[in-house]
């Protein structure tokens, strides 16, 4: 773990809300820098940014940052900048107006000028003093961006904060939350697109039906993702031949037609990189041409229940 | 935009907390961002919150139908037949309809709207403690009724004096039991948004259900009726001539103490609610 670990933890934390299962027994602690916080929609990523900035209380377990209870202590806030779930902006007041009273509400010196300072640095120098009623998503995204960042905190909650965005706009956010872990903050931050974490964090956290299944630098959590067993529709003049090679050197264990009706095959592979390996080769061994190759079930449900599975069959 | 290259306002973050908002002046160079002003005070901010919606403008129309009411009454009928029709402006169509309806909007709207914005994380997101949220929505809320309902107000205290009672009683009637009754119902309905999320449906059954019919039923249940204290508290200058069907009991200055009492244990109520309550994705 990185040094200063224990600025975000997590330690054996459920949540329900009636007969729901949000969280199951979470623990985790998080120094500087940029965590990802991975999962498909309803994974429970909301539910723990929400406890950890203090909307929500845990069912069972106990939340900290910065050493102190974010849902009864205010002055936790004072160091913690939070991007909700949500829409999360005032729409009758200007960007810098409502920066600006958040600042001021949260200790700032001079409110004026840091809501004017951050509102330069999310880009939204120009638009500042106009009301954010008539924004577009990705600029009132940024006045989010904005109200989180303007107290200076030195802890992070940012709860898909590219929603909205286009993809120059993506491109800029995840440099800028990058920045912010590089400049010794700690940073959540909850995404499903993995690539997307690449970019900016040093560590991912996978969460599943409530449950943490993963966590680890990115490279070891795509490798967790991507080799996994898989379903691959191919297809092409001679595929029945590249078939019987697959199947010859136990490459796949399954060959079947395709269910689909869509022509060629549908292989079974234990392990999505050997096969992805051994393909080209095989192919001009059988002389076949592949028009397609199309893995099947890729959706990050099927990903992710692949973790679920692995996580209660070896342990985390 | 740019790569980052410098961290927003470092310098506030140096100071220590306790100092940050005792710290001298700064010069301030031309060209530099304004000074945050009153909009960026709990109350400031929140008065906007409550007041610059669309539908105020429409709210704002009903105090002015009432005060359109008075002139055509000023003007069609004589003294005597005035007489009784201005208790009925003040009592039951200014304190018994337009105060409550409109501290239901602007009361439950005070955390409502948060709630349907998205932004109630961010109130609860402040570093100092939240019964200074509530006090100041409510305030806010208290504050935009007894401003919407001014022309009401005003064509009440026209039709009181113009029949010749004692202008001062019927200004501090008014005036009080509007301020009043106003507290107490912009309290209640604070409290209610943040209990229930259809705060503006149920603090409208209990208007129309509650205060309009069922308290005026048995005298008992005058007691539990904010509108029955402030139309008690409205009728200052005439205590004899009030319709006692959907007047409290209690005197003046016992129902004037009900309605504040009223308006400060709902926002007790109210500020542990919002210390107590999870805010899920959908809101409170």
């Amino acid at each position: 773990m990185s040094a200063g670990a224990g600025v975000v933890e997590l330690d054996g934390v459920s949540r329900w809300f009636g007969d729901t299962v949000a969280l199951s027994d979470v623990s985790f602690a998080l120094g500087a820098g940029v965590t990802g916080l991975l999962g498909h929609n309803g994974a429970g990523k909301s539910t723990v940014l929400s406890l950890l900035a203090g909307s929500v209380r845990p069912s069972q377990g106990r939340v900290r940052v910065l050493g102190g209870d974010p849902h009864a202590e205010p002055g936790v806030h004072r160091a913690l900048g939070v991007v909700p779930d949500g829409e999360g902006t005032w729409a009758h007041a200007s960007a810098h107006a409502q920066v600006a009273f958040l600042a001021r509400q949260r200790g700032v010196r001079d409110p004026g000028r840091a809501a004017a300072a951050v509102l330069e640095r999310v880009g939204l120098a120009e638009a500042a003093h106009r009301r954010v009623g008539g924004f577009s998503k990705g600029m009132r995204q940024r006045v989010r961006l904005a109200q989180a960042l303007v107290h200076d905190p030195q802890v992070l909650l940012l709860d898909e904060p590219f929603n909205g965005l286009d993809p120059a706009q993506r491109r800029a956010d995840v440099d800028l939350v990058a920045a912010l872990g590089a400049e010794g903050r700690t940073v959540l931050v909850s995404s499903h697109v993995l690539g997307e974490v690449e970019r900016m964090a040093s560590r991912v956290l996978v969460v599943v039906n409530g449950r943490l299944v993963a966590e680890g630098e990115p490279a070891a959590i795509r490798d967790l993702l991507v080799d996994r067993p898989r379903s691959v529709h191919l297809d092409g003049p001679r595929v029945l031949e590249l078939a019987g090679l697959l199947l010859a050197e136990g490459v796949v264990d399954a060959v079947q037609r395709d269910p689909a009706g869509r022509g060629g095959v549908l292989v079974q592979a234990p392990r999505a990189t050997a096969l992805a390996e051994a393909v080209p080769q095989l192919a001009r061994r059988a002389g076949a041409t592949l028009r397609r190759v199309d893995p099947v079930g890729e959706d990050l449900e099927s990903t992710f229940a692949h973790l679920v599975r692995r996580a209660r069959g070896a342990g985390r | 935009m740019s790569a980052p290259s410098t961290r927003p306002q470092e310098q506030p973050q140096e100071q220590p907390p306790g100092r940050r908002e005792q710290g001298q002046r700064a010069r301030r160079a031309p060209g530099a961002p304004p000074r945050a002003g009153f909009g960026t005070t709990l109350f400031g901010f929140s008065l906007g919150a409550v007041l610059l919606r669309g539908r105020t403008a429409g709210l704002a129309a009903l105090p002015l139908v009432v005060a359109a009411v008075a002139v055509v009454v000023l003007v069609l009928t004589s003294v005597p037949a005035r007489y009784g029709l201005q208790t009925t402006l003040a009592g039951d169509l200014l304190i018994g309809l337009v105060v409550p309806i409109v501290a239901l909007v602007l009361g439950t709207g005070a955390f409502g709207d948060e709630r349907e914005g998205g932004t109630l994380p961010l109130l609860r997101s402040l570093s100092r403690p939240r019964w200074h949220v509530v006090v100041a929505r409510a305030a806010a809320a208290w504050v935009s009724t007894v401003v919407v309902c001014l022309p009401a107000a005003a064509a009440a205290v026209v039709l009181g004096v113009s029949v010749n009672l004692p202008a001062g009683d019927v200004v501090a009637g008014v005036a009080l039991a509007t301020v009043l009754t106003s507290a107490a119902y912009c309290g209640l309905f604070v409290l209610l948004s943040l209990l229930a999320r259809r705060g503006l449906l149920a603090g409208l059954a209990y208007v129309v259900l509650w205060e309009t019919f069922l308290a005026g039923l048995a005298p008992a249940l005058r007691g539990l009726s904010i509108g029955s204290y402030g139309r008690r508290v409205v009728t200052l200058a005439t205590p004899g001539d009030v319709p006692l069907g959907t007047v409290a009991a209690s005197g003046t200055l016992t129902s004037a103490l009900v309605l504040a009492a009223v308006a400060v244990v709902a926002v007790v109520l109210a500020s542990w609610r919002l210390q107590r309550t999870d805010l899920t994705s959908g809101g409170a």
